[in-house]
Order: structure tokens, then C-alpha cells, then sequence
């Protein structure tokens, strides 16, 4: 029995990825086609935030406003786009990306608010300005030299996933590898013995917050360039998703453990669960009662696991 | 001043019997994941007696007092209170038998009234109907305890705007509140100065008189003979004796408590010492003003004072974490206004804190991510971390320090309260500090351990480096410290050197 | 030994103070501000989002939050009125927007006081669930009532006065009482200043928890109910971001994140500025966007706010009781 719940709880990503395919398998005629779409076309999207948000947890903060930054920097990067000014669109829109995320990190780091109420007063902030600057219009028919990035594939393989996972390999590597990456997971699991031991952990949350920023606004332009059409409403669910998303994958609320390898997890059972409710035609509708429901259960599974490997302690 | 005590609630059995046991502990046991911490102890209080307990840190003293209060279950044994076997298993259960505690931390919500405060969680109600309270009935019943306590607050106070001394006599008017047939204090005079010590004992004699039995914690040897009645020596977790105070010579108690010489543990050479590395002039931040004390290499200096002195703060303001306000700091010769806790390592300076398990280590990484946490920008410049460069840092000084291990993976969280110590001080020696600051090396560290840190601070100091030390524990203090300054109210009050330092005098000076 | 009754009082007259330079500079700069008719419209507005304030005034003097109150508020008017359109009688269906609340609040109540999960996620995930389950029943349509009740509720007038008003006086003036004046009022003050000294004085904390996250729950159902009954219909996005503003108003108010201080007055002042700040930014003629980002800024520079002075303040404390 001991055994058995040891294993259930080590590796339920993993039998809830496979559970989630069997059904959604079992239902769609092409179960290939459905799983290739998943992989190339979905999840690189929801990765890259995804990343984000998990680089805010592991600080032991989050970011909820993924979205709303994602929609400000590529909107007002979209006025330059469909100018065909593609590169300093792209390089507005990150730089963008990273001042709104500068923004968080000093709320966070210097006018000491709480991460979740600055980041969710910042969402509310940023998309009324959104708002503003687009006053309910679109920016959309941009030129395909620009839509290429999204749209085009090479070897057969779309570029998100290359884009997805060439950022997923230096996010590993700055994350794991380096003097920078160890303080952001020492700051996470003790921000006071980090301080005492000289590392500036207010620059070390402020960076994080910029990265998440820019990676907020470089899955918002992919998704401008895959729709192509800018609009307000941009990311309204990437906080909420990205949460869940991070939370199933296993990165603790705690700060200093898991890391964007578990949120590749995350993100498949994220997206493979969309997709089992969409090839069972459940309503859209319910995505919000769903992504609710996934951010408790992996909080009550991540505190069974403390609790278990406690109990095997004693 | 009976008829006062009887309004406040209070019931005493009229007249002080000595000889009638109270409260009788029996083969009482406690561990701690494994670790026992008290083993077979036996006692008994009676009626109407002030029964002090005394004991090095770690001798088992809070944790038996919290299992008699309910805080804590324990493992084995028996507890008879008047004659009666008790199961005391939570805090309302100690408390409705009679049983108060005043924890050495104190237990009061700073932004509620005296009032609220004495009647939390019992508070008198009105009608049984919604449950609406007597705001009334806890003025009148408050300033009546106030005023058996010989305090002129008014009930309705916060908290927040008490002294010190005031709040502890809230903690003992909650206690009274209970009808505590016995009372339990926790070095209850660690924080109060001579005037309010002597209030405090005044009081304590006034409750003995009507029958409470009181059992007092203390580490202050000398006031034992002013309030003691009996003495029970607790080491290790077990109890070594019990005394009457009349026939107990202080000499005796600390044979007892410490169980050995006292010489033996600390092996130091004494050197010509280096030149001056750290120097404070006229110093001054939140809990301190106009420290001036310096240090030299191959030389330990202490800091002694009693909690909440300033101690901490100054050590803390030197390393950066807390601003300086006032005066500067001297390092090596250079004069620094502003300090950071980035530029104190940068400049080799290293802070061993108080609370390993939230300052000093991080227990949730494995030992040697804490070895060269602080070393990292250092060894590694081009700021990729190589693993086996790690490894080996790591596995260097986990040996030098003599960590005991299985492997340098093991998370900190897993060894034991003298193996954490050293994994923080190995992080210091790892970044190669000239300056150490150590704030309370030793609390809550088993005696074996303890001699370990003892000889890698004398090794440190061989080695040239300088070591700042702060200790509530005299014994250590006098026998680790070339110099030793003691702190009063945030002053520095006097130096003392090894040779005449001497238990008595630091006292006088701290006190 | 007064200072600190002192200090309380200084504090509300001080927002009570700002609260009347906006009224008086809105009746002069707004036009169509300062006059019955839209006063007491502002007058509904300020006590529907203070209902919904003094349940969450309760949840954060006990030190945690309640992000679920706007989505519940939608999730209350779209179960009255979905019941009200299958031709069940008002009185349950009223109930069943109240039982929807109190529902959600028992959730939360579980998740933050028994399983101890962290209150900010526990409640931000129960919010979408809330939200989802909203969106679901009613199939992301605007459900219509024409329940002559329901509008009654939300626009009648009884002596001249609108329903809400008199409705919420009461229900205000028994907030008020419970929490200053009964043993539950003292628990949830106790567990705010400190959740382990109530412990150790025998307070059971997962029961008070409980309780004060279902009148949390019920009151931002009262509050959709409200708005359902100003449209007389329910919508599930009535009150997206809501709980933002609630928030605000318990925080403006002068009740700290950290819990144990504060209390509803202070909350009712805190819901009469941004009253106040909302209908006259619109008066002013800004467009709804822009007052979505204003109200929104200004709400952060309180919150900015309040964590720097309790920043201070906390520090001042420390020195004062020598922790």
C-alpha cells in the first residue's frame, strides 16, 4: 500500500497525461493527427508564458499579469508591424515586455506589496490601458514576412516548437547552470538567508519579473502573428492557465523548487485536458471552472506529498 | 488585599501549607524525531512554594514546562495534580485544571486592550443569546487583577503601547484570570530591568503567600537564592538533583548543571593579536546609540548583555542587513557609512545569525548548495556553475568542518541542530572570511557539538581571522573571549579583558 | 494612555476628511454630480459594494483574502435567475443565490482554514471555478427575469428611499454588532493579530474560518442579487474584477493585509471614496476605459500605499515592544 501511494504520488503527472490521451484518444478518429496538433500548435504557446509564470513562482511570488502584458506590448508593437517596421516592432514589444515586468518586480522588491495583489492590481492597470490605446479596434492583415515566424515550419516541424523549445533550453541553462539561476532558487526557498549571504535579492526578483515580462510578450506575438490580428482582448486567460499549468507541473507555491522542466508537464496536461473536453464537446464555457479546479487539485496533491514524505521521515 | 485577590476571581486555599504536593510528575518522557529530550523525570511541586528549575540551554527546561501546559504531548509517564492522575493534552485543558504558563515569548495581540487580552478566548458573556460579551464585566475584572498587581493602566489600553515590564504583568493577570493554582514563568526577568526584576519578585511573593505555587525558570544564578524555595537542576534531559535552597551554594549549582569543569571545554592559545580589522565609531541604529568597539585579527571578542539589549541589532547593522543611523564603520582602515549585506561579503565578512532555521541556513537545499552559496560569484567568474567544481568545494570543507553526512546532497533540514551550525559556518570559512560574526554559536546545540565549535573558532582565530561573538551564556563568553564588552539598553556599558573578566562583573555591567 | 484611541479616530476623521474634498470638488467639477437623483443613485452603488466590503472586511481582519467574491456575485444572480426563468417561486430562488454563495465561501473556508492551502491561490482558484460554473449554467448568455420582485429589489423605493438602501442599514448594522460585540467578533480579531496565540488560548481557528468565509460568501450574493435586480437580469460577468474594488475599499478603509486592526467603519468610509471617485470619473465623462485604468491606478497607489505605511508602522512597533 505504502508502496502504492509513494508511486501514485511521484509520478502523477505523468499517469495523468497518459489517462487524459486514453480518453481523448479514445474519442477523436485521428488520435495522431489530435496529438501532433496538441504538441506543434498549442502547447508552445501556453509553454512560453507558462515559463514565465513559473520563473515568478520559483521566487516564491507569481504573475498574473502575463495577459494583460502580453496584450499592451504587442498592440502597441502592432502599430509599428503593420508599417512593415517588423524588427523594431518585435524589439519595441519585448522591451515593452520587460519595462511592465520592471514595473512588478520594484512594486514587489521596493513598495514591498504582496506579489499576487501587485501583479493582479498591474493586470487591471495595464489592460484598461490597453483599452485605451485601442479604443475597440483590431490591427490585423499583417505582412506575411511577419506571419512567417508563426506560420512557417521547417523539416516539417512548426517554428513554435523550435522557438518554444530554443527558449526552453537557455531558460534551462540559466536556471540550472549558473550563479544567477542558483540565487533566484536560493531566494525562492529562503530570501532572508540569501540577503545574509550577500546575494541582492531585490535584483534577482526584478530580473525575473522582467524575463517573465518578455516572455509574456513573445508568446503575445506569436499568437498576433498565428491569428494575425492584434486586439485588446489578447490573453485574457494566461495568468489563470499559466498558474495551473505551473502548479500540476509540480513547481511548489513555496518558492525554490521545481523548474520550467516540470511546467512542460504542466503544460501537456494543460493542453491535452482543453483538448480531451473539446474532442468530448464539452463547452468552452467550463475552461474557467476547469483551470479553477486544476490550481486546487495540484495544491492538495503538492500538500500530500509533503505530508507523505513527512510521514516516511518519521 | 485578600478581598481585592477574591474579586479579581481569584481562590486561594487560605493559608500556605508547605508540605501538601501539588503537582507530582512522574517518569516523564519526551523526543523529538528520534532525539530524546527528556528522559525519566521526576519531581514534585507543592503547595504554596516557589520551585526554580535551572539548566544550560537545551537541558530540557521549556520543552518539560510545555508538556505540562499542554502545548506539547508527552511520550510516556504521569502527572498528578492535587493527588488526582490529570491527562493534560491541550493548552484549555492544562489551563481549566489550574496550570498557567507565561511563555518566555509572550502571547498577547499587541492591537487589542489589557482587558481583551487577559480574557482572551473565555471571555464573559451576557446572554448565552448571540453570544454578545461583557465589555463591562472585563474592564471592572481587569482593573481589578490590575490593581492586585499594583498597575495603574487603564484596561482599555492597547497592548501596543505597553513597556515591556507592563506586558509581562499582563501575561501574569492573564495567568491570575485562570484561578492558576500553579504558575509557570519562563525566565520571566530575561527582559526586565533591576527595578522591574524586584517588582516582579514582589509579586511573586505575594502569590506565594496565598497558596499559588509558582515554577520558575531561570538562568540568573544570583536571584534564585532571593525567591527560591526549592531547586531542581535539570541536564541533558534528566533531573541531577534536587536541592533545598538553604543548603545550595551557587558553586554547587553550576557543578551541577554543567556536570564537569567548566576549564576543560574551551582550549585556546592566546596570541599577540594582528592589526585592527573592524572598528565602530559612535555607532547608532534602531535599538543602539554610540557603540565604539574594534577588533583585531587572531582575536574573539565578545558582545554579553541580556536579550534584547542591542546585541543582535549591532552585529546585524555591522553586516549591512539593518541601515546604520548614525557614526560609521571601519573595515580594514576604510571608513564605510553605508553598509549592504552584498558589500560585508564582499568585504569577507561573515554573519553566523541567532536562528539558523531562518537566517542562516536554507533547509530545504541540500548541504552543499549552503557551503558555496557565498563563494559562488567568486569561484565561479565566468558565472556558469560547474558542478564537479561544486562537488569537490563542498565535499572540502564538509570534511574540514567535520559535517556528518552520508553525502553532500543531503538536505540540511535533515541533520542535526549542531551539523546545521556547521554547514552555516562552513559557508563563511568556504567564502574565506577574515571577519565572522557569530551570534549565539551554541543555543540548542548538543554538548559534543558545542566543544566542536569551540575548537573551529579557536582554529579560525590561529588562522589570523576575527571573530565577533555574541552569547548569553557567560560560562562560554568568559571562556572563548580575549575581550569581552557588555551592552545595556543599547550601550556599550563596559570592557572587560580575559583576566578579569569575570561572571559576577559582566552581570553588574549588563543588568 | 488615549494616543491610540486617539490615533484610530484621527485616522477615519483623516479619510473621512479626503472623502468630502472629493465630494466637494466632484459637485463642483462634475456636472450633474451633486443632486438628489444621482446622489442616491451613488448612495446604492456605495452600499452594494459595501455589503460585499464588510464580508470581506471580516476575511482579511482575520489576515488572509477572498478573491471569489466578484465571481460569486455573478455566479448569485445567475442562479436567481435561472431558477426565476424555470418558474420557481422568488423566495427560493432568492435562496438559491444565497445557498450558491454560501457554497463557495464553505469551499474556501475549508481549503484556506482546514487544509491550510495558501488563502491568495486557494481563493483566486475557487474565483474561476465560481466564474466557469457561472459562465456554464447560463450558457454565456444574459439571462432576463421579469420577476417584479427581483426589480423591485434592485430599484424600488420604499419612503423614497431605494430598497438597497434600507436593506443594506440593516444588514450593516448587523455586521456591525457582530463583529465588535460578540465572542465570534473577538475570535476573528484574536486569529487576526495572532492565529497562534488564539490557538493557545483554546480558539477553535478552522470553525471561525469556516463561518467567516460563508458570511463572506452569502454577502457577495446578496450584493449580485442586488445587481441582478438593478437589470433584472443575471449576467455572468456582473462582477468581473469586483473583487478588486472590495479589496480597495476594506484596505482604504484602514484594515491591513496582516489582520487583527481595522474594522467596518472604517470600510464603509473607504466605500463611500470610491463611490464617489466611480460616479464622478463618469460624470466627468471619462470614457469606460479610461476609468477602468484610473480606478484601477488609484486603487494601487492605496494598496502601494497601505503596505508602506504598515510597513513603517510595523517597524515603529518593533521598537516599541522589543520583538
Amino acid at each position: 500500500m505504502k508502496r502504492i501511494v509513494g508511486f501514485a504520488l511521484n509520478y502523477y503527472k505523468i499517469i495523468l497525461l497518459l489517462a487524459i490521451l486514453a480518453v481523448s484518444s479514445s474519442v477523436t478518429q485521428d488520435p495522431l493527427q489530435n496529438i501532433k496538433n496538441m504538441i506543434m500548435i498549442q502547447a508552445p504557446f501556453v509553454m512560453i508564458y507558462s515559463f514565465g509564470m513559473t520563473l515568478a513562482v520559483i521566487t516564491g511570488g507569481l504573475d498574473l499579469s502575463l495577459g494583460s502584458i502580453a496584450a499592451f506590448s504587442t498592440c502597441a508593437a502592432a502599430f509599428l508591424i503593420i508599417k512593415d517596421q517588423i524588427f523594431i516592432g518585435i524589439a519595441a514589444c519585448l522591451l515593452i515586455g520587460a519595462g511592465l515586468g520592471l514595473l512588478n518586480g520594484l512594486l514587489i522588491t521596493k513598495a514591498k506589496v504582496n506579489p499576487f495583489i501587485a501583479t493582479y492590481g498591474m493586470d487591471w492597470v495595464i489592460r484598461g490601458a490597453v483599452y485605451i490605446m485601442m479604443g475597440g479596434a483590431m490591427i490585423y492583415h499583417f505582412s506575411s514576412d511577419f506571419k512567417i515566424i508563426a506560420d512557417g515550419s521547417f523539416l516539417g516541424i512548426s517554428n513554435l516548437v523550435y522557438i518554444a523549445l530554443a527558449i526552453l533550453a537557455i531558460l534551462m541553462f540559466v536556471f540550472q547552470k549558473t550563479v544567477f539561476g542558483r540565487n533566484v532558487y536560493s531566494t525562492g526557498a529562503n530570501i532572508k538567508v540569501s540577503r545574509l549571504t550577500g546575494v541582492n535579492t531585490d535584483l534577482v526578483i526584478v530580473v525575473v519579473y522582467m524575463i517573465s515580462g518578455v516572455l509574456a510578450s513573445t508568446s503575445g506575438l506569436l499568437y498576433v502573428a498565428r491569428l494575425d490580428c492584434a486586439e485588446a482582448f489578447l490573453g485574457k486567460n494566461f495568468g489563470l492557465q499559466a498558474l495551473a499549468a505551473t502548479l500540476i507541473g509540480g513547481t511548489s507555491l513555496q518558492g525554490g523548487k521545481g523548474g520550467v522542466g516540470n511546467t512542460v508537464i504542466g503544460v501537456l496536461i494543460m493542453v491535452f485536458l482543453m483538448n480531451c473536453l473539446n474532442v468530448l464537446k464539452v463547452s468552452t464555457l467550463w475552461q474557467d471552472a476547469v483551470f479553477g479546479l486544476v490550481i486546487v487539485v495540484s495544491a492538495l496533491l503538492e500538500m500530500a506529498k509533503q505530508r507523505y514524505a513527512n510521514y516516511l521521515q518519521l | 488585599m485578600l478581598v481585592s485577590a477574591r474579586h479579581a476571581g481569584l481562590e486561594f486555599r487560605g493559608i500556605r501549607i508547605l508540605t501538601d504536593t501539588i503537582l507530582e510528575i512522574r517518569n516523564i518522557c519526551k523526543s523529538f524525531s528520534g532525539v530524546p529530550v527528556l528522559e525519566d523525570i521526576n519531581m514534585s511541586i507543592k503547595k504554596g512554594e516557589v520551585h526554580v528549575i535551572v539548566g544550560e540551554n537545551g537541558a530540557g527546561k521549556s520543552t518539560l514546562m510545555k508538556i505540562i501546559s499542554g502545548v506539547y504531548r508527552k511520550d510516556k509517564g504521569e502527572l498528578f495534580f492535587e493527588g488526582e492522575p490529570v491527562q493534560i493534552n491541550n493548552v484549555q485543558k492544562a489551563l481549566n485544571v489550574g496550570i498557567g504558563i507565561i511563555h518566555q515569548e509572550f502571547n498577547l495581540l499587541p492591537h487589542r486592550t489589557i482587558g481583551q487580552n487577559i480574557f482572551l478566548g473565555r471571555e464573559p458573556i451576557k446572554s448565552n443569546f448571540l453570544k454578545i460579551i461583557d465589555h463591562d464585566l472585563i474592564c471592572k475584572k481587569s482593573k481589578e487583577l490590575l490593581d492586585y498587581l499594583e498597575l495603574d493602566i487603564d484596561p482599555r489600553t492597547l497592548v501596543y503601547n505597553l513597556g515591556i515590564a507592563q506586558q509581562q504583568m499582563v501575561e501574569v493577570a492573564k495567568a491570575l484570570c485562570f484561578k492558576s493554582k500553579v504558575l509557570i514563568m519562563d525566565e520571566p526577568t530575561a527582559t526586565l530591568t533591576r527595578k522591574e526584576t524586584v517588582k516582579l519578585f514582589e509579586i511573586i511573593k505575594k502569590l506565594r503567600s496565598e497558596g499559588v505555587s509558582i515554577i520558575y525558570i531561570s538562568h540568573r544564578l544570583e536571584e534564585i537564592k532571593q525567591i527560591a524555595d526549592t531547586l531542581t537542576v535539570l541536564r541533558d534531559g534528566r533531573v541531577v538533583g534536587d536541592l533545598s535552597i538553604e543548603n545550595a551554594s551557587i558553586d554547587q549549582i553550576i557543578r551541577m548543571m554543567v556536570g564537569r569543569e567548566i576549564k576543560d571545554q574551551y582550549e585556546r592559545q592566546y596570541h599577540l593579536h594582528g592589526e585592527e580589522v573592524l572598528r565602530t565609531e559612535n555607532l547608532g541604529a534602531k535599538r543602539f546609540s554610540n557603540v565604539n568597539i574594534s577588533l583585531h585579527r587572531g582575536e574573539i571578542v565578545g558582545l554579553s548583555g541580556l536579550v534584547g539589549a542591542g546585541r543582535t541589532e549591532i552585529a546585524k547593522t555591522i553586516f549591512g542587513e539593518d541601515a546604520i543611523e548614525k557614526g560609521s564603520v571601519y573595515i580594514y582602515g576604510k571608513k564605510y557609512q553605508r553598509m549592504s549585506t552584498q558589500k560585508a561579503t564582499r568585504l569577507r565578512i561573515g554573519l553566523v545569525p541567532e536562528d539558523r532555521k531562518e537566517e542562516g541556513a536554507i533547509m530545504e537545499m541540500p548541504i552543499r548548495h549552503n557551503i558555496v552559496h557565498a563563494v559562488l560569484p567568486r569561484l565561479f567568474k565566468s558565472a556558469v556553475i560547474s558542478r564537479k567544481t561544486e562537488l569537490s568545494v563542498a565535499k572540502k570543507y564538509m570534511e574540514e568542518l567535520g559535517i556528518r553526512a552520508p553525502s553532500v546532497n543531503k538536505l540540511v533540514k535533515l541533520l542535526s541542530g549542531g551539523n546545521q551550525q556547521k554547514v552555516v559556518i562552513a559557508k563563511w570559512v568556504c567564502a574565506d572570511c577574515e571577519i565572522l560574526i557569530f551570534d549565539e554559536p551554541t543555543r540548542g546545540i548538543d554538548v559534543g557539538a558545542k566543544a566542536e565549535i569551540y575548537g573551529i573558532m579557536s582554529e579560525l582565530v590561529e588562522r589570523g581571522k576575527a571573530i565577533l561573538m555574541i552569547s548569553s551564556d557567560l560560562p562560554e563568553l568568559i571562556g572563548m573571549c580575549d575581550r569581552i564588552y557588555t551592552i545595556k539598553d543599547g550601550m556599550v556599558t563596559a570592557e572587560f579583558s580575559r583576566t578579569e573578566a569575570t561572571q559576577e562583573k559582566i552581570l553588574a555591567a549588563c543588568v | 494612555m488615549k494616543s491610540n484611541k486617539y490615533s484610530r479616530y484621527r485616522e477615519i476623521t483623516g479619510l473621512l476628511a479626503g472623502v468630502a474634498v472629493l465630494f466637494v470638488f466632484m459637485s463642483f467639477a462634475a456636472e450633474g454630480f451633486f443632486g438628489w437623483y444621482n446622489l442616491h443613485n451613488v448612495l446604492k452603488d456605495l452600499l452594494i459594494l459595501m455589503v460585499v466590503a464588510s464580508g470581506m472586511t471580516l476575511v482579511i481582519l482575520l489576515g488572509k483574502i477572498d478573491m471569489s467574491a466578484g465571481s460569486v456575485m455573478s455566479l448569485a444572480s445567475i442562479v436567481t435567475t435561472l431558477l426565476l426563468s424555470y418558474g420557481i417561486n422568488i423566495v427560493f430562488a432568492l435562496l438559491g443565490g444565497l445557498l450558491a454563495g454560501a457554497i463557495i465561501g464553505l469551499l474556501n473556508g475549508y481549503l484556506v482554514g482546514v487544509l491550510n492551502l495558501n488563502h491568495f491561490v486557494a481563493t483566486f482558484a475557487t474565483m474561476s471555478i465560481a466564474k466557469g460554473l457561472a459562465l456554464v449554467a447560463c450558457n454565456g448568455d444574459i439571462i432576463s427575469s421579469d420577476s417584479d420582485v427581483l426589480l423591485f429589489i434592485g430599484t424600488g423605493k420604499i419612503f423614497g428611499l431605494f430598497f438597497i438602501v434600507w436593506f443594506s442599514a440593516i444588514l450593516l448594522i448587523i455586521m456591525f454588532f457582530l463583529s465588535t460585540k460578540t465572542k465570534f467578533g473577538y475570535k476573528i480579531y484574536s486569529i487576526g493579530g495572532s492565529e497562534q496565540v488564539a490557538r493557545l488560548s483554546g480558539i477553535k481557528t478552522a470553525n471561525v474560518y469556516l463561518v467567516t468565509y460563508v458570511i463572506a460568501g452569502v454577502l457577495a450574493a446578496v450584493g449580485g442579487i442586488f445587481m441582478a435586480g438593478k437589470a433584472n437580469s443575471g449576467n455572468a460577468t456582473i462582477g468581473d474584477g469586483y473583487e478588486f474594488s472590495v479589496i480597495a475599499t476594506v484596505l482604504i478603509g484602514g484594515t491591513p493585509f496582516e489582520g487583527g486592526k481595522g474594522g467596518l467603519l472604517g470600510t464603509l468610509i473607504g466605500a463611500m471614496f470610491l463611490a464617489i471617485l466611480k460616479n464622478g470619473l463618469s460624470m466627468l465623462g471619462f470614457t469606460p476605459a479610461w476609468q477602468y485604468a484610473l480606478i484601477g491606478l488609484a486603487i494601487l497607489i492605496a494598496i502601494v500605499g497601505d503596505v508602506s505605511i504598515n510597513e513603517r508602522r510595523k517597524a515603529e512597533e518593533k521598537r516599541r515592544v522589543g520583538l
